[in-house]
């Protein structure tokens, strides 16, 4: 009475391998870096995905709002796809080697990571604020983790070195104060 | 040179799939380093795990060093790259948010698309909440438009910062990451928390540091002079010195002054402070020929903003001029210019009055060709007539006699490569 297991159940049960040493996970990202920059004059991003997917979708709903929205303007005002940049091809290739990577090591599953002390509902309702949070500040700073920290910081701008440290002396006097959140 | 010959060679689809092989690398990376786990990636910030130091630092540092290894051997063209712009204020209020978002939220923007991918389902949460949080700043932006745009500071690097050059900015960075890493490392295992485990026996954390360090060294060592620089252009720049296309007529240097067409001249006048304070023209910058180098962002600061811009060096006669000409070419700063025979034939094209009133006297006693020619009753700067041409009552009168007195050297060129690029 063995039911045929679909492929994607397959795919969700491959037995799950640990983490690689995250210095060679460095070195990988490192390299990306540096052939984005030598290759394509960018660097990483991923936060401009969330602005022009906004773009896009405040433009199916409202289009003449997008007109009067500096924020929207840029992306999507008048007749400009929002989709029509680089960083679309980017998170293209990051869903791709996303999807590839962790089925290849058993770590694709349907799953909650979250702390000990906090039911599953808590946690997405503590991921939505926390998201909003991290977005509207990124939207601010001009870049988030991977635009202003990674490629900034490796191509040496000084304000993306003050915004790395901000950011770090802020998550660390966070984390203190939420303990219960992840312990 | 890169990026604009790979640009040019592959072409809008061949962009295309470089991105997406640059995003497949960009997820690998945070996903073997365990960023598609909240919970992993939370784990620095309670030292259960040291992963979100050691793998952001490693790969600032090994594009680093890559970055600017390719532009000390002169492979990448820095000038065209993307460095994200200095907003400083906005910067520290967003950078702030992120650091609570990061902990509430538990991921980042570029984690998060990896984790949703992973199902994660916190994950869709955060990336939910993301577009809400995106669409909350695009429509309250205006309240701040002004605080927005504040702080504005453009392109400014830490070698802009520090005054020092690229090689030894990034040798003493890593020398940061380095301390950091082993502080890292010390309060993971001071803690003893479950993830603890070492990867690197000690014995290959030593040889790693040493290799990291000597490369590191090497970019230093590597460091093009501004000679060095000046060698790898002088095949194309050296024949403009030498037939005199860069040399600019004191006449053509009055009428571009006074011309209202859409050009801004900057005048950089590179003497020492004692002739400057003697005699020198109105309007112009003093940038004495030793801190020449470090004045280059600026101007290529200035050349971005207004690229209708002319730099027109001037010393008292030509020599110097034409070093500091030599210097601006090596790093490439566009439509730069002498001022032909320097200051000294200037004050003999326009100083008449004030010759004739005594204020300047005629002195061409010294041989050395880098001096001033005249005796100076006092130190008068620029109140001279002659140095201020704009102000003078018969000017239009000078201009009408002067303007076609010249054969013109000054053209412009407007600026190469893309402009775009980064988190937009």
């Amino acid at each position: 009475m063995t039911a045929k297991t679909s492929w994607f159940q397959k795919l969700i049960d491959r037995p799950r391998k640990p983490y690689a040493n995250p210095y060679v996970g460095g070195v990988i990202l490192g390299l990306s870096l540096f052939f984005s920059l030598l290759l394509t004059a960018n660097g990483l991003g991923a936060s401009a995905i969330f602005a022009r997917i906004n773009g896009f979708l405040v433009n199916l709903v409202a289009p003449h709002h997008v007109d009067t929205v500096p924020q929207l303007i840029k992306v999507a005002g008048g007749s400009k796809n929002p989709f029509n940049n680089w960083i679309t091809w980017e998170v293209i290739g990051v869903i791709l080697g996303a999807f590839a990577s962790s089925v290849y090591f058993g770590r694709f599953k349907p799953e909650t990571p979250r702390g000990p002390k906090v039911s599953e509902k808590g946690r997405w309702v503590m991921a939505f604020f926390g998201g909003m949070i991290f977005l509207y500040g990124a939207r601010m700073a001009r870049g988030c983790t991977s635009g202003q920290v990674l490629s900034g910081g490796a191509t040496l701008s000084a304000g993306s070195w003050l915004i790395a440290m901000v950011m770090f002396a802020f998550a660390f006097a966070t984390a203190a104060l939420v303990r219960k959140l992840w312990n | 040179m890169f990026p604009l010959a790979s640009i040019t060679a592959l072409g809008k689809v061949g962009l295309a799939i470089v991105e997406i092989l640059i995003g497949i690398g960009f997820a690998v990376g945070l996903e073997v380093s365990g960023f598609s786990d909240s919970f992993v990636l939370t784990g620095q910030f309670y030292f259960r795990n040291g992963r979100v130091i050691k793998a952001m630092f490693t790969a600032i540092v090994v594009s680093m060093v890559l970055v600017f290894g390719s532009v000390a051997l002169g492979i990448l063209d820095y000038d065209v790259i993307w460095v994200d712009p200095t907003h400083l204020w906005p910067g520290v209020v967003g950078a702030a948010l992120m650091g609570i978002g990061i902990i509430i939220g538990g991921y980042c923007p570029g984690t998060s698309l990896v984790s949703s991918t992973a199902l994660k389902k916190d994950a869709w949460f955060f990336v939910l909440g993301g577009l809400v949080g995106t669409f909350l700043f695009s429509e309250t932006e205006k309240l701040f438009h002004y605080f927005y745009n504040s702080s504005d500071y453009g392109r400014v690097t830490l070698m802009d910062v520090f005054h020092l050059n690229a090689g030894a900015v990034v040798f003493i960075m890593v020398v940061m990451a380095l301390v950091v890493f082993w502080l890292n490392e010390w309060a993971v295992n001071k803690l003893k928390r479950e993830d603890s485990q070492p990867y690197a026996t000690p014995r290959w954390a030593a040889a790693a540091t040493v290799v990291v360090l000597l490369v590191a060294a090497g970019v230093w060592a590597i460091w093009p002079t501004w000679q060095q620089r000046w060698n790898q252009v002088a095949a194309k720049q050296a024949p403009l010195l030498e037939q005199r296309q860069v040399q600019v007529s004191p006449e053509e240097l009055a009428t571009t002054l006074n011309k209202t067409k859409p050009l801004q001249t900057v005048i950089i006048d590179v003497r020492d402070d004692y002739d400057y304070n003697l005699f020198h023209l109105r309007w112009s910058r003093h940038i004495p020929l030793n801190a020449l180098e470090s004045a280059v962002p600026e101007l290529k600061a200035i050349a971005k903003e207004t690229p209708a811009t002319v730099f027109m060096i001037v010393s008292d006669g030509e020599a110097q001029a034409t070093e500091a000409w030599k210097i601006l070419a090596a790093y490439k700063v566009p439509n730069i210019y002498i001022l032909d025979g320097g200051l000294n034939k200037w004050i003999e094209v326009f100083g008449e009055e004030d010759l004739a009133e005594g204020k300047i006297m005629e002195a061409k006693a010294a041989g050395d060709q880098e001096a001033l020619d005249y005796y100076f009753e006092a130190a008068l700067g620029a109140r001279y007539r002659s140095a201020d041409m704009l102000a003078d009552p018969d000017n239009d009168e000078i201009i009408e006699k002067i303007q076609d007195k010249f054969e013109p050297k000054i053209k412009i060129k407007g600026p190469s490569g893309p402009a775009g690029g980064g988190c937009g």
